[in-house]
């Protein structure tokens, strides 16, 4: 009897895995229907999605579910933690830098970027929690990218593991959420580049007993834009994507939102992130270009 | 009646003394059943939301909505710094049942 089960969901792959396999069914069902109310919430590719109501009626305090309303909190409290490293006003910057699509369908290949953006900064987003409205200032749109998806995949373990009685791994493009009881030995996950590589690929495997683990790459949703090579993770002191300082890299903390958070910041704060990490207590493994391994925070040997 | 006008008038303030400590009696009952009815009718906690706590001026101080059940990660949603995992991290020889990588 199976206990994984492998499905595509928000431009990604994505994982099930169960303890007890009889559940799988289950949790599957709980997964995909949470990865799907946080889709129809949060995608910036939906045009039917809250978070483009959101952008598209910048200057409007626009009616959003608590849903969409905790994700943005989420996004606020990230760019609080890491001084405005991880901004979700990235939005129109990654629209001009070329990523304003479903990536699978992304032109790799395209004029070169003609203005840059401004990134006006995190603090003036509004959001109303009594009235559920989240207003951003004109000219301003939200990308809730990174941190949604880990908010997804935390919320999808938790539910799944209340419903199937069992423990719960939900891998959703590498960014993982534990819940429930975890094997015996715990949750053995291979640590590499890409999260679509094998589990034997070159890395390193460790074992988890819950939270979340996350990894930021730079060698992934790669584009091209005049003959400049491009990557998704926006510096928002620049509007361009960052110095690639690190290669990868991959953070375990409570929370699958709290490990995305640490790895992203990461990328962003290149040479300054181990001491930054260690300060934080977080576990990280960071890949230089070529090749290297740096541990910070306790990451094992 | 007494005619003593003296008497009249301390008969006079203790109906008055009366009446003002009867008044102020059933005022705190009243109080009291109003707030127990209020706090059964509001269930549920205020908090000041984490955007709200960012030294922000043009957020709203508001109320918590979400409908998601209170949970570990919920509660960590609103820590003030980022969360260690609760264990230490442990390597292993063989390969994963998944992958951890960009994507």
């Amino acid at each position: 009897m199976r206990d994984r089960h492998d499905f595509h969901a928000l431009g990604t792959g994505c994982v099930v895995l169960v303890t007890d396999p009889t559940r799988l069914g289950a949790a599957v069902d709980e997964v995909t229907a949470e990865i799907a109310d946080v889709d129809r919430a949060c995608s910036r590719f939906r045009p039917d999605s809250e978070l483009e109501a959101v952008n598209n009626n910048a200057g409007t305090a626009v009616d959003v579910s608590p849903l969409l309303i905790d994700a943005v909190r989420v996004a606020l409290r990230a760019a609080e933690l890491t001084d405005g490293d991880v901004d979700p006003t990235v939005g129109e910057a990654m629209r001009v830098l070329g990523y304003d699509r479903d990536f699978g369908t992304l032109p790799k290949h395209g004029e070169p970027i003609a203005t840059l953006v401004r990134i006006p900064g995190w603090q003036k987003i509004e959001v109303d929690e009594r009235r559920c409205t989240v207003r951003v200032p004109r000219g301003v749109r939200l990308d809730l990218g990174a941190t949604a998806k880990a908010l997804a995949a935390d919320r999808a373990a938790t539910r799944a593991a209340a419903v199937a009685g069992c423990g719960v791994l939900v891998s959703l493009g590498g960014d993982l959420a534990m819940a429930g009881p975890p094997p015996d030995r715990g949750w053995a996950v291979r640590v590499t580049d890409d999260h679509a590589a094998p589990t034997d690929a070159d890395g390193q495997t460790v074992l988890l007993q819950g939270g979340g683990l996350a990894t930021s790459s730079t060698t992934v949703r790669r584009w091209q834009r005049g003959g400049e090579e491009l990557h998704h993770v926006v510096d928002p002191r620049t509007g361009l994507p960052a110095d690639e300082v690190w290669r990868t890299v991959s953070v375990v903390a409570a929370t699958c939102v709290d490990a995305n958070i640490a790895s992203t910041a990461a990328i962003i704060r290149g040479a300054d992130a181990p001491a930054w990490l260690d300060a934080q207590g977080l576990p990280a493994r960071l890949v230089l270009p070529e090749g290297s391994v740096v541990r910070a925070g306790g990451w094992p040997e | 009646m007494s005619s003593d006008p003296v008497a009249r008038r301390n008969a006079g303030l203790r109906r008055i003394s009366t009446i003002t400590k009867g008044t102020v009696a059933g005022g705190l009952v009243v109080t009291g059943a109003l707030s127990a009815l209020a706090a059964r009718s509001f269930s549920g906690t205020s908090a000041p939301s984490t955007a709200s706590t960012a030294s922000t001026q043009t957020q709203t101080q508001t109320t918590t909505a979400t409908t998601t059940p209170s949970s570990d990660y919920s509660n960590s949603y609103s820590s003030s710094q980022l969360q260690s995992p609760s264990y230490s991290v442990r390597s292993s020889g063989g390969s994963g049942r998944v992958s951890s990588g960009g994507s």
